[in-house]
Formats: structure tokens, sequence, C-alpha cells
């Protein structure tokens, strides 16, 4: 069975507020004059995003776990569709092996993913 | 059957509580950006936390009672997580997890009422039966719930404790899609809830959405594959239980229960 990262009900990937990282791994020589030495540590860019997900029902919720426990965590690697620009990045995974959900209400499952592009 | 007790209201749990599921694996990075990942997968650990509010003496007692029964971490027990859907495959009733009468046609891919196509059509030119048997005290609250949508007449989505005592819930024979519910409050010894749907010979059926709840009302469905919501050799993951008597008969306190299939 093919698994995507589950859209909310209302058809939205996520909600607000989204947080989006762009990193630019890079190491650094520093020398005793106070000059420096810098090359890059990979061959661009790597984005992740933290989606903060609140008042799902239980549907929305089991998706969530279906989803992570198909991909055991940050094993799995699936296409992720950057919500701020809505471009499909393929290669990503969940930045951790741990998902905590609380169901703190009926109707308001929350939950805090986050998702890591790599190379 | 050891299973950790409901409320006396028929609830699994109060609001708000939380669950956990943790993986593990091995990732080494690579100059260049790259990583090589190495899965530990036998490992899965799940584990929950509830807090329990203005329990009556009586719940509490039970809840106390059955803590130390099992000695903290000592015992296992079989908990029936809240608000889960306690079916295995629940879109996929080919597997072996469905026990199927012989001859029974079992189709997947049909048409679904959210108009998708995880829907299943069941058929058979002899009376015919599916069904799922739940491994859970039938002495507890239930629901199951389903869509379905059948021209024929005579099939029933039904539950029973295999010791005699069933309900049922006859199919409109319109071929309508309809969410058919059948709420189970019954007193049974028996240690085993069996859902079916059953027809008669020639009769057929479109079903989506199977799902048993242990709660009194049917919530939105929870698609589920291998792991069903009842996760037997369940452990306390604490050794002692703090109790809070805010008032009289209401008592209060907080369990952790962590499960795992990998070897301890």
């Amino acid at each position: 069975m093919v698994v995507a990262f589950p859209k909310l009900k209302t058809g939205a990937l996520t909600q607000y507020p989204v947080f989006r990282e762009l990193s630019w791994p890079a190491e650094t020589i520093q020398f005793l004059d106070m000059g420096r030495q810098l090359y890059m540590d990979g061959s661009g860019s790597l984005r992740r995003w933290q989606l903060n997900l609140s008042r799902l029902d239980e549907s929305e919720m089991a998706e969530v776990i279906e989803f992570f426990t198909a991909m055991r965590g940050s094993l799995g690697r699936f296409d992720f569709e950057d919500p701020m620009t809505g471009e499909l990045v393929s290669n990503c995974r969940f930045d951790d092996d741990e998902l905590r959900v609380s169901a703190v209400d009926e109707f308001d499952g929350r939950t805090v993913l986050t998702v890591t592009e790599t190379r | 059957m050891r299973v950790f007790p409901e409320l006396a209201s028929g609830a699994a749990a109060q609001f708000p509580w939380r669950r956990m599921i943790r993986y593990r694996s091995v990732r080494n990075r690579l100059p260049g950006g790259d990583e090589i990942d190495f899965g530990d997968v036998p490992y899965e650990r799940r584990s929950w936390e509830l807090p329990l509010g203005d329990l009556e003496d009586v719940e509490w007692q039970a809840v106390r009672d059955f803590f130390a029964e099992t000695g903290g971490r000592r015992l296992p027990f079989t908990f029936v997580e809240p608000g889960s859907n306690l079916l295995a495959w629940s879109d996929l009733l080919g597997e072996d997890v469905w026990v199927k009468s012989v001859g029974l046609q079992v189709s997947g891919g049909a048409l679904d009422p959210k108009g998708g196509i995880a829907a299943t059509s069941l058929s058979d030119g002899s009376g015919w039966t599916i069904s799922q048997t739940l491994l859970a005290p039938a002495s507890r609250a239930f629901v199951a719930s389903a869509w379905l949508k059948s021209s024929s007449t005579g099939v029933v989505l039904k539950m029973s404790d295999g010791a005699g005592q069933s309900k049922q819930v006859a199919v409109a024979a319109d071929d309508i899609w309809r969410r058919y519910e059948l709420p189970w409050r019954l007193t049974s010894a028996a240690d085993q809830v069996v859902l079916d749907v059953a027809g008669p010979a020639g009769a057929s059926v479109t079903v989506y959405g199977l799902q048993v709840e242990p709660q009194i009302g049917r919530s939105s469905y929870k698609r589920t594959t291998e792991q069903s919501g009842i996760f037997a050799n369940a452990y306390f993951d604490q050794d002692s239980l703090i109790e809070s008597l805010t008032a009289p008969n209401q008592n209060s306190g907080t369990l952790r229960i962590q499960w795992t299939p990998s070897p301890i």
C-alpha cells in the first residue's frame, strides 16, 4: 500500500504557524591571526519544517500515527509538499524517532512533527 | 484475563491523555550530507499517560486493586487503547485476521462513501460471514460502526461474545451508503468479542470503515493496519501509585503504561 504524508480533512497539509529552517552546513577553521577558512559541508541547503497540529479529530490523529508507524519514525523516506511554496520535496524523513500525541479533549488532538529534507 | 479496567461510565480514559510511539535507528551522516541509515526494525515502544481525576471511591478502588494485582511493573496485562479502532486491517478484509466463510468473494478497491476506493465488496452464492475476534472482555462497553451498502435483504452487522449473546443491526436493502452503529454493553463473562458481517445465500454488500471502539458512542473512522488498539502484554511504567483525595469520593492519580513487541 502506498502511503503519502497525510493531509488534514480540509485538504490542508498543516496549520499556522508553520516554521521552515534553511541551512547551509559549513565548517570553519579559525586561525591565530583571526583569519578564517570556511568551506561548505554539503552540496546545498537542506530544509526542515516544523508542523504544529492542533484540534485534530480522531481520524486525523489516527492518520498521522499510521503514517509515522509506516515510516518507522525517522527511518522511512517520503515526498513532502513544502507548505510555504507547494513544491514537492523528495527524500524527506521525520526528524525524530519519537511521536508524542496528546488527546486534550474531544476533537482536540495535538502533536508537533518535524520533517527534514535529506540528500 | 488481566485487562486494564474501564471507568464506571464505560469510558476507557479521561481527557487529557497522552501517547508516545518510539522507534530506533542508527544514522551515519557523511561529509557531503548524505545519510546511511540502519533501522532497528524489531524495536518499537508505545506508552501512554492517563491522568484520572474525580473518580468515585468504587472506581478508584478498582484502579488501585488492579495496580496491586499487577504489582506495578511486574505482571503484564491487556491494554485497550482509548478512542482507538480495535480491529486490525480495517480496510483490507482479505487479510488473514478476517475469518471468512468458504467461498466468500472478497473484492477490494470498490468505491467508498468518501469518494475513494477503499471499500470492499462481499458476496457468495451460499450463506456467508466474515468476522474478526477481539481479545477483550465482553463485559466492557464497545461500539461497532461501519458504512454498508446493499441491495440484498438479510445482511447484518453483528457483535457477539462467542458464548451465546449477540446483537445485530440489519442493513437496509436500498443500495444507499449508511453508517450503521451497534453499541454493546452486556453482562458477559466471555474474554472475547466477535464482529461479524453476514448475509444469506446470494446476498452482497459493500463495506467501508469497519470499526470497534472501547466506548459507548462512535467517533470518526480510524483506519488501521497490522496493529489494532488492543495491546496484549502491556505493563505499568511505574512502581508506585500516587493517590490524591481532593474531596469526599473524589480520587485522582496518574497511570503510565508501556508496551513493546520487542524482546525486553
